[in-house]
């Protein structure tokens, strides 16, 4: 009778044994390959921190996208440096002293951050225009033909203390229009005062004065971190003996959370690879399994990185502390094989054709033994990884090509490396502590009927009677929760209301003249609900560049006020006593200018005054012109919103409630990619496992998921993205151990490698569930929680559909 | 034997004064003179602006209260305007017609004058040095010291070439100098000294 072919996997395995250290390289090269793809591919900044580069805003309003990337950018380069002491005068040198060292430092564009507008001669930029400037004020008293009133407002702010007006004003601006126009102009946001050229306030008795910076490079880049991490502890501790010094800016969020992920990272990895090296050490007694392991763990993490990095030109932090935990899993495999090397003692009274088996113990023989379990199991993490890739939320597709892609990379390791790497290891002969453990545990599971039927009614009445939480679309959630960002929070918290809110309006027009109008007609809702006090101010462009339908109406007034007969300047003349000399010299120069230049955007915004604001100015979009309105101290959002409804190319943009409503978009996504996925692994096991017998094989990762979701609803979790992502990968992480299990001809081996895997999937998560972000936090004690089901269920189950 | 101390305060300052004429008063030394000082709790004003574009000054009076962390200045004549500055924030009270209208003063050129001229009238000639090149100034007859206020900031020069004040036991002129024939005069009187 002639033998069956051996199956080609077999021939593989065959053929990397016996060109061990040839196939050794060839993975070696296939790695270095994908990693020189991966450098040619990647971003100057292989490492991204930015949080809200997660979230993709594909397909939503163009001018919302717009205006939240201007305001973002705008924030993201900008860090306020607070000098606090209880005398102003001492916060005010420090501060002076500060800025000194700022701009020495070279890392500051201080020119740009600096044009305060004390420093930009704004007569000079509008000379040209001063007959076509006005106030609001101004231009209502006109529309109302009130001009007695205007000469009432003159005499008043003359003789009152309430608005200083240089002298020489007068003799140029008789009506004092331009200086109301400068005056609005200039106001300081509340609850802030201009002292010498920096904004100051007093908080709790102490004077906080502000320096303003601009960074620059990305508050993002790494190395630009460091740089200004560095910096900043030289400075406080420069100025620690005088004032307080604290900087803040997206840049100081970012570090802080920075430190805090490399911390984790660091510390999760070190741990992980402790607890991994105790296992294999008191397991194998040798250290080639270890350096095999070793191996594994490193390929994995590059294969993940590499691939991450070619497909995005970058990778997220949030993704490297995910994918540091695919230590955890990528072990796994490793572990399957290793145990194997225990089959002959397995049952600890091995008959002598099994000892002998085990003398002969290779690897090849083992790969062909596990092959079929591991490259199932592999399977169905990377169908498991695919839902998650399907939720279209870039922080999921990362992890989930960094995960799939190193699971991948270590399989491979297992085949083509681990006959090169384990060709001189002897199995030891003893029969280790863990072995027993993993036998005693599989002997728990003699009367697995009954008890999966238990646990399966038990985990039905539980998720009957769990609370029922929310879900959790809150976009902190990619932040970390600290006592030193927390600190940052509320060092900074009187400037929240006070500078940009994170809610802003976005105007649109046709044209830039009825983009201007637009603006004009908003402005005076805006200064209503300003005196209402539902907000404390606004910034808008057309208070730096007033619409041409303005400007003419300002001439016209100008003309009317100078040059027609019984005019108002001599009313004013007589009331004030101005002189003849400023009369005729303002007539003449009034009468002369026949036909004024428009004061136009484009030129405005190539004058030295631009940078007030020019990021204001979003461009054309789509053949509209458009520019945002920032808004300052928001105390009722929804009025504001109720009373914006009604105007027509206005739009309220709250950044953090869109990008929730996005991440909320993500839950849904990422939900029905699991879904897809949970239906592709059951075809997977169907084809695999016949009807009955693949349909019983999905009640573990099912079981594991439903019980994990039940325990995190009575332990209080709001529900969010991050605890689905921990679910795809319970799912495959549960079919990989019932896989193991119910494929093994030895069961307490393969117990074995459960064990292992289990142990260290949970050290591994059991860390990430501590982390202060809460997104690891969600994703760690998901996993933990899913694995330690999983090791009670996948025994019973693979023993049940045997 | 002869000491410094026994002597008016007054006199300490005026001899301090002429010792240190021409030269920048050190900030301790300045302090030291200055402690002298009278603080008062309300005074009468009058305000007279000289202007070159008008052909009459702009005169203005009322009364100003001063407590530690801000003052009211109360103007009566020719219009009932009050400025009310509480140490932070300045506030505008006008009543027309018996209608009251609050208006918070937002602009830094006004905010910076209001608390210049708080320091000034309180004394506070420590803190105004950071701003100000302070040197003492010939006396005369009206006065027994006067004292040179020169702004250092460029930007501030270019709105106020220099203050001088002026007094005795307490402050009672302050001349603000924005050029030659643009000046404001504010005369202080009757001042109640504080409890």
């Amino acid at each position: 009778m002639i033998d069956p072919p051996p199956p080609w996997w077999h021939t593989l395995i065959d053929t990397a044994g016996n060109h061990a250290l040839a196939s050794f390289v060839l993975f070696l090269f296939m790695l270095l390959l994908l990693g020189v793809t991966s450098a040619i591919r990647s971003e100057q900044e292989p490492i991204n921190t930015d949080m809200l580069s997660l979230v993709d805003f594909a397909g939503s309003d163009p001018f919302r996208e717009a205006g939240m990337k201007r305001i973002g950018d705008y924030a993201e380069r900008r860090q306020t440096w607070i000098i606090s002491h209880p005398q102003s005068d001492q916060a005010y040198l420090a501060a002076k002293a500060l800025q000194a060292d700022l701009t020495d430092s070279a890392l500051y564009d201080l020119d740009q951050a600096t044009a305060q507008m004390a420093d930009v001669d704004l007569l000079a930029i509008y000379e040209a225009f001063r007959y076509q400037l006005a106030d609001d004020a101004t231009l209502n008293f006109a529309r109302d033909g009130d001009d007695a009133a205007l000469v009432d407002r003159v005499e008043r702010t003359l003789f009152s203390n309430a608005m200083v007006v240089p002298a020489d004003t007068l003799s140029k601006d008789p009506f004092l229009i331009n200086a109301h126009f400068f005056r609005d102009l200039l106001r300081t946001p509340p609850p802030f005062i201009i002292d010498r050229g920096f904004l100051a306030t007093q908080v709790a008795g102490n004077w906080n004065y502000l320096v303003p910076a601009r960074l620059t490079h990305s508050a993002f880049d790494f190395d630009y971190q460091t740089k200004i991490a560095d910096f900043t502890h030289q400075l406080i501790e420069k100025y620690e003996d005088t004032v307080r010094v604290q900087p803040i800016g997206v840049i100081d969020y970012a570090i802080a959370n920075r430190d805090l992920a490399l911390q984790e990272v660091q510390l999760i990895g070190v741990l992980s690879i402790v607890m991994v090296t105790l296992l294999l050490i008191s397991t194998f007694r040798s250290l080639h399994p270890y350096s095999a392991v070793a191996f594994t763990i490193i390929s994995g993490l590059a294969g993940g990185f590499f691939a991450c990095l070619a497909l995005f030109q970058s990778v997220h932090l949030l993704t490297l502390i995910g994918g540091s935990s695919l230590i955890g899993i990528s072990v796994d495999y490793s572990f399957h094989l290793l145990a194997d090397s225990f089959r002959a003692r397995s049952d600890f009274s091995g008959t002598r054709a099994e000892e002998k088996e085990g003398e002969r113990w290779r690897v090849s023989l083992g790969l062909k033994t596990v092959a079929p379990a591991i490259s199932l199991g592999l399977a169905t993490s990377v169908l498991g990884f695919l839902g998650l890739f399907a939720s279209g939320f870039r922080g999921l597709q990362e992890i989930a090509i960094f995960s799939a892609a190193g699971l991948a990379t270590a399989f491979a390791g297992l085949i083509l490396c681990y006959p090169w790497l384990l060709a001189n290891w002897r199995p030891t002969q003893r029969v280790p502590l863990t072995l027993r453990v993993a036998k005693a545990w599989s002997g728990l599971f003699t009367r697995s009927e009954r008890v999966l039927v238990a646990i399966t009614a038990v985990t039905i009445v539980l998720a009957v009677l769990a609370p029922r939480q929310g879900i959790d679309n809150n976009l902190r959630l990619l932040a970390a929760r600290t006592p030193e960002i927390e600190n940052l929070q509320e060092q900074s918290a009187f400037l929240a209301g006070s500078i940009v809110a994170s809610q802003f309006i976005v105007v649109t027009g046709d044209s830039t003249e009825q983009l201007l109008q637009k603006e004009e007609e908003l402005r005076a809702l805006l200064l209503e609900l300003t005196n209402e006090g539902t907000i404390s101010h606004f910034n808008q462009l057309s208070r730096f560049v007033p619409s041409a339908k303005r400007q003419t109406e300002t001439y016209e007034l100008n003309r009317r006020l100078f040059l027609e007969p019984g005019t108002a300047i001599d009313t004013l003349s007589q009331r004030i006593g101005l002189t003849d000399v400023v009369v005729h010299t303002q007539r003449n120069a009034l009468r002369e200018v026949q036909n004024p230049e428009t004061l136009t955007l484009s030129g405005w915004l190539n004058s030295p005054a631009a940078p007030l604001a020019q990021h204001l100015w979003l461009g054309e979009i789509d053949h509209q012109s458009a520019s945002v309105v920032t808004l300052g101290g928001i105390r009722d959002l929804p009025l504001l919103e109720a009373r914006l409804l009604d105007l027509e190319g206005v739009r309220l943009v709250d950044n953090v409630s869109d990008m929730s409503e996005i991440f909320g978009l993500y839950v849904d996504n990422a939900l029905t990619g699991l879904a897809i996925a949970f239906v592709l692994v059951t075809g997977l096991m169907l084809w695999q496992f016949g009807l009955s017998g693949g349909l019983f094989l999905m009640l573990a990762p099912l079981l594991s998921g439903v019980l994990t979701m039940t325990l995190l609803m009575f332990l209080n979790e709001p529900i969010n993205l991050f605890h689905i992502v921990g679910l795809a990968l319970i799912l495959g992480m549960g079919m990989d151990y019932t896989l193991f299990l119910k494929t093994s001809r030895h069961r307490s081996s393969a117990m074995l490698a459960v064990l292992m895997a289990a142990v260290t999937t949970e050290f591994a998560f059991g860390l990430l569930s501590a982390s202060a972000v809460g997104a690891i936090h969600s994703f760690g004690l998901t996993v933990a929680l899913g694995t330690a089901i999983s090791f009670f269920v996948a025994p019973l189950v693979a023993r049940e559909s045997r | 034997m002869y000491s410094f101390k026994h002597h008016h305060p007054f006199f300490r300052l005026l001899i301090s004064a002429t010792m240190c004429f021409g030269i920048t008063v050190q900030a301790a030394e300045l302090g030291r003179h200055l402690e002298a000082l009278k603080p008062f709790a309300k005074a009468e004003f009058k305000q007279v602006r000289h202007v070159e574009a008008l052909s009459r000054p702009l005169v203005s009076s009322g009364s100003v209260e001063l407590s530690a962390t801000g003052f009211i200045w109360k103007q009566a004549e020719p219009f009932n305007v009050w400025l009310i500055y509480d140490g932070i924030s300045i506030v505008e009270k006008t009543v027309v017609g018996g209608r009251e209208t609050r208006r918070r003063v937002l602009d830094p050129a006004t905010s910076s004058f209001t608390r210049t001229m708080f320091k000034v009238m309180t004394g506070s000639f420590a803190d105004l040095q950071s701003a100000f090149v302070i040197k003492p100034r010939d006396h005369d007859q009206q006065y027994q010291w006067h004292y040179e206020l020169e702004p250092r900031d460029a930007t501030i020069k270019k709105a106020i070439s220099r203050i001088i004040l002026s007094g005795d036991e307490y402050l009672r002129e302050i001349r603000i100098e924005e050029s030659l024939h643009n000046y404001t005069q504010i005369e202080l009187t009757n001042q109640r000294p504080s409890a």
